[in-house]
């Protein structure tokens, strides 16, 4: 054993920059693989931590508060598979906004919670550094989640506005709470401030339940949707989260960012195989003579391959070790950037088993690898070695006949050494399609999902207008479409309904679909059909493709929806659809098919060119006055005249019965001693404005972060990995050629002819793989499609690429080349 | 005669284990047009290292080398190469084929340095293979495949493929066999014969005898040199003991 480690220590250090190439390479690989892997532990079990140490509901049905009937809690209850379950409630906002660091509003969605329903939701542990009696002085505190202290920079005592429209609500941050995973950040507010902003915001119950068996909720729901059915309880809008989709939405960017990083490593893996390969190859060519004098000294031809195979042990050896604490820090890098998107702490032991395995694991992978390359030295018996082996000696064809040179020879050259390399130009085009792949992909995805709003515009599957308004009920339509378009800051006004408003029955489906209805699609702006065509008669509709994907619908199917009542439709096309993945697409007389009450109650307002939506919703204020929503604000019921106040307070009324309860003309008249205020709800037209474009951006402004962040890592890391295999190849062929480079040299050949002639050696392998790698690449994008939508691809932006990326090749071998200058033709005439 | 090749004060030092080792000391020599000179000396007289230094494989320490007018020592590596390529051809004693080309691709690996191809040019190129008694049979064959003796023509036609102003020779038939080697200084003789310049290192009386000029070599300088008319033009035992007499004279 200690003279086959004293053969591989003298291997190693002879090829000193091939080692500690391939040592990166392996570190890269192990600190990939066992930081993604170890780290995706710690993060998976972020979620049922979380809900260990908070107490949150398991499974939760979220329900607008007016569909809401305390007797289906009940039918839980009733269900002996049900360990436990509560009712509690809340309110919400998608168009709250808060003031950024720099005074400027940004769109922040809030919940707020009473604490007494918040103690019914979790076990709830404020901390906080102030007094009780500090606390009790405020007027309106407010107990602010965990993770929102980390993003938005709160301390205790610090004020916290949020504006909904124009209203603000200001209040002095009390303390902490680490809550249980809630789709927004939701706040504990006390229970006066909440009557306050009842009237103003979205109010939501919510019965969360415990089951005793997981695999039962699926049944569990059904059951209760049945009996919901059966006693007459129509739950409209209801929102359905189990354990798992909670589970698996709550870390889905960050899982997504790890696979990445575990195919990564996998990718340098193979390159590393291709490279050990290669480099044993060149060893035992090289050193063919010296393994003829070993075989006669009486070493055995196993012994020769397990110093060769140890050679590699050790190099993989020093580079798992580097990868291990690379590894383990990158393990905290990642659980650290996961508790800052999730806002909760996960664990950050190091699991020495993952990191134990994964060393083991990788270098039995290059022991095994090795080993097996290196039994070639047994086809050498010591006659054969000192005859430098029978692989040296040319019987065959030989390519590219110089006498047929036309041009130049260099390049002539160059095809004579590929053609004499072809397996190793076959492994080396297979390694590089596999990076280039993963690059022009990864350039795709950042193009395209790296800038927010294209994927928002590209798989919304919904219309993004500037801005979306719902009408107040009874609201005459074309009237006020006219009214709008008559504005020269409104280019076009589509008449629509609003998100989720209708749950049409499918069926096969217990979900249901939402209705997007336009009048004609041909007006929409941002509905593409990913296959077929826009629905255009009463009987035609399209279908999110997630959902026809899930039901097996197939385009020019007939399908039977129900919403009152039943009716059959054609489909005649899919959408994608990231936004609502349930979507159903009808024309409004396809609506009125199954709602004979159909009427548009929202529109898609587009502003005219250079109107920002900012100018058009000032300019809808100051029109139609303020909407509904945006009605007698606290502060107007708390100052001002005694009249004044008496108005406010009348709107906070009219606000919530035309908001909450959908009432189309409200009147009052008060009577305070002898005078007699008195008003109505006449001048106002809009219920409320949605800025949806704003909404889905920051909804999927983590993905896009996540994406933009991988996508730039992977190229990164593709471009290392590159520069690395064309380094180790070009120092190994340089190396295996050194003498006959030499001699090149004598005859007049410059350095830089040479090294030329070495890069050029690699240009075909690289051509083919990006030939290949972006073919794969741009193939990969319309698998895509169910999942993100259309991925636009720029051929000319991914042809600059390719361009760019076997400049890149070259570039890299020509430099790796350089080595040659150091030959010495005397040195090596007079060896 | 013109002078090809002079030098100024040559001087060729290498550091060994930081122990700086003077090889060629202050050497001034001139290399005539169509002469044949042969370098003799000791081992570790600085032979080989004189040839490389003044055939620009290797830059010299101290002093000038000059190319007819031109100084080649300032050069650089690059520039050196195309010197090479355009006027000097070599012949070296362990051949240097390339082991991963057939016969006619060694040979026009170093033709298409210095020129471009042509169909005169591939005719050289048989011819010269022809000459040197290298049949065509042989031309696809690797040097491999060939003897020691059919190895070294090949490198004697690749070395005068570009008809350089001078040939070096580094002990062109030191790793031949008798027979092998006279064909061998056959052919330099006949290539001297024809006007070709020719430098060449040996410490072998018998390839010596070929030369025109015998410079013999001691601790890096000149020790002495001998003149001789060209090879076949005298009586070959008078010439051999001039020759001897002169080597015994500087003590080899």
């Amino acid at each position: 054993m200690n003279k086959i480690m004293r053969l591989a220590l003298a291997n190693v250090r002879r090829h000193k920059k091939e080692a500690v190439l391939l040592g990166f390479l392996i570190m890269l690989c192990m600190a990939l693989l066992s930081g993604a892997l170890s780290a995706e532990k710690s993060i998976r079990r972020m979620y049922p931590d979380l809900e260990a140490r908070t107490g949150a509901w398991q499974n939760r049905l979220c329900i607008v508060e007016q569909d809401y009937s305390a007797e289906t809690l009940k039918f839980l209850q009733a269900d002996e598979r049900v360990e436990s379950c509560a009712e509690y409630h809340y309110i919400s906002s998608a168009s709250t906004r808060i003031l950024d660091k720099n005074g400027k509003e940004q769109l922040y969605i809030v919940t707020f919670m009473t604490e007494e329903n918040e103690r019914i939701f979790e076990y709830y542990e404020p901390q906080t550094t102030l007094s009780a009696s500090e606390i009790a002085a405020m007027q309106h505190p407010i107990i602010v989640p965990v993770s929102q202290k980390k993003r938005l920079g709160l301390h205790e005592g610090d004020e916290f506005s949020f504006i909904n429209d124009s209203k603000r609500f200001t209040f002095t941050v009390a303390g902490f709470y680490e809550s249980g995973y809630f789709t927004e950040p939701k706040c504990i507010v006390n229970n006066a401030d909440y009557a306050v902003m009842r009237s103003i915001f979205d109010r939501y119950a919510e019965i969360g339940f415990r089951v005793k068996d997981e695999a039962e909720t699926k049944a569990i729901l059904d059951d209760f949707y049945q009996q919901c059915a059966d006693e007459g309880i129509y739950i409209e809008h209801l929102n359905e989260c189990r354990a798992e989709q909670m589970q698996s939405s709550f870390n889905t960017e960050v899982v997504y960012i790890l696979r990445i990083m575990e195919i990564m490593a996998v990718i340098i893996l193979i390159a590393v195989a291709a490279m050990i390969g290669y480099s044993i190859i060149t060893d035992i060519r090289e050193q063919i003579v010296s393994i003829g004098v070993l075989e006669a000294l009486g070493y055995r031809s196993r012994e020769i391959a397990l110093s060769y195979a140890s050679e590699y042990v050790l190099i993989a050896l020093a580079g798992c070790l580097a990868g291990t604490l690379t590894g383990i820090g990158l393990q905290q890098i990642l659980i650290y950037n996961a508790e800052n998107m999730k806002g909760c702490q996960a664990d950050r032991t190091v699991p020495l088993l993952t990191y134990t395995c994964v060393f083991a694991g990788l270098l039995l992978t290059v022991f095994l690898l090795a080993f097996v390359k290196a039994r070639a030295v047994k086809k050498y018996p010591p006659v054969l070695a000192f005859r430098k082996g029978i692989q040296n000696h040319h019987f065959g064809k030989s390519h590219f006949p110089l006498r047929n040179t036309k041009s130049n020879v260099h390049l002539r050259l160059s095809l004579k050494g590929i053609a004499d390399n072809a397996k190793k130009s076959v492994g080396l085009t297979f390694v590089m399609s596999i990076t280039t792949f993963a690059v022009v992909l990864s350039f795709i995805l950042y193009s395209f999902l790296g800038r927010g709003m294209n994927v928002v515009n590209a798989v919304a599957g919904h219309e993004l207008a500037d801005i979306q308004i719902a009408a107040v009920t009874g609201t005459d339509n074309d009237a006020f479409i006219a009214e709008l378009e008559s504005m020269p800051e409104i280019r076009k006004v589509l008449p629509t309904c609003q998100m989720s408003e209708y749950c049409i029955d499918l069926p096969d489906c217990n979900d249901g679909a939402y209705a997007d209805i336009y009048r004609d699609y041909s007006e929409t702006e941002n509905i593409f059909p990913c296959e077929g065509r826009f629905p255009q008669h009463d009987n035609e509709i399209m279908v999110a493709k997630q959902c026809a994907a899930q039901l097996g619908l197939q385009c020019g199917q007939s399908i039977t929806l129900h919403y009152d009542v039943s009716a059959e439709f054609i489909i005649t096309g899919f959408v994608t659809a990231v936004v609502n993945s349930q979507a159903i697409y009808l024309t409004e007389d396809g609506m009125k098919r199954i709602c004979p009450q159909f009427q548009p109650d929202s529109f898609q307002i587009y502003a005219a060119e250079g109107v920002s939506s900012e100018t058009l919703r000032a300019e809808l204020d100051r029109r139609f006055g303020k909407s509904a929503e945006n009605l007698g604000s606290a502060e107007n019921a708390a100052a001002g005249s005694y009249e004044e106040r008496i108005r406010a307070k009348a709107e906070q009324v009219i606000a919530s019965m035309i908001e909450q309860d959908g009432a189309a003309n409200v009147e009052y008249a008060i009577r305070s001693g002898d005078t007699v205020i008195s008003g109505n709800s006449s001048g106002i037209k809009i219920r409320s404005f949605l800025n949806i474009p704003e909404l889905l951006s920051y909804a999927l402004e983590m993905l896009c972060t996540a994406v933009s962040v991988t996508t730039a890592l992977f190229m990164g890391i593709s471009a290392i990995v590159v520069m690395m295999i064309l380094a180790i190849l070009t120092e190994s062929e340089i190396r295996r050629q050194r003498r006959e480079l030499g001699v090149m040299k004598s005859m007049g050949y410059t350095s830089k002819e040479l090294m030329m002639q070495l890069a050029f050696r690699i240009m075909p392998a690289a051509l083919t793989a990006v030939v290949i790698g972006t073919v794969l690449a741009v193939s990969g994008t319309k698998l895509l499609v169910s999942f993100i939508g259309n991925v636009p691809v720029s051929i000319p932006a991914v042809l600059l690429l390719d361009c760019v990326i076997l400049a890149f090749c070259f570039g890299c071998a020509y430099v790796s080349a350089g080595k040659i200058r150091k030959i010495s033709v005397y040195e090596l005439m007079t060896e | 005669m013109r002078s090809v090749l002079h030098t100024e004060k040559l001087c060729k030092s290498f550091s060994n284990g930081g122990v700086q080792q003077h090889i060629i000391k202050n050497l001034d020599l001139e290399i005539r047009e169509k002469e044949f000179t042969v370098i003799m000396g000791a081992s570790g007289s600085g032979k080989s290292t004189l040839l490389y230094a003044l055939s620009g494989m290797d830059k010299p320490t101290l002093g000038k080398v000059f190319f007819g007018e031109e100084d080649i020592s300032a050069y650089s590596s690059d520039q050196l190469a195309v010197f090479r390529r355009k006027h000097c051809g070599f012949v070296f004693q362990s051949i240097y084929l390339l082991e991963n080309m057939n016969v006619f691709d060694n040979i026009m690996t170093g033709a298409l340095v210095a020129q471009k191809n042509s169909p005169e040019l591939v005719k050289r190129a048989e011819t010269l293979l022809k000459k040197v008694g290298i049949d065509e049979m042989l031309w696809k064959k690797y040097p491999n495949q060939l003897s020691g003796g059919e190895a070294q023509r090949v490198g004697i036609v690749r070395a005068v493929i570009n008809e350089p102003e001078i040939l070096f020779a580094d002990e062109p038939t030191g790793s031949l066999n008798s027979a092998s080697g006279t064909d061998v200084l056959d052919i330099f003789t006949e290539l001297n014969g024809k006007g070709q310049s020719i430098v060449m290192v040996t410490h072998d009386l018998r390839t010596a005898l070929r030369g025109s000029r015998v410079i013999f070599l001691r601790d890096g300088g000149i020790e002495g040199e001998h003149s001789m008319p060209p090879y076949g033009k005298d009586d070959l035992k008078k010439r051999r003991e001039n020759l001897q007499c002169f080597l015994d004279e500087m003590g080899w």
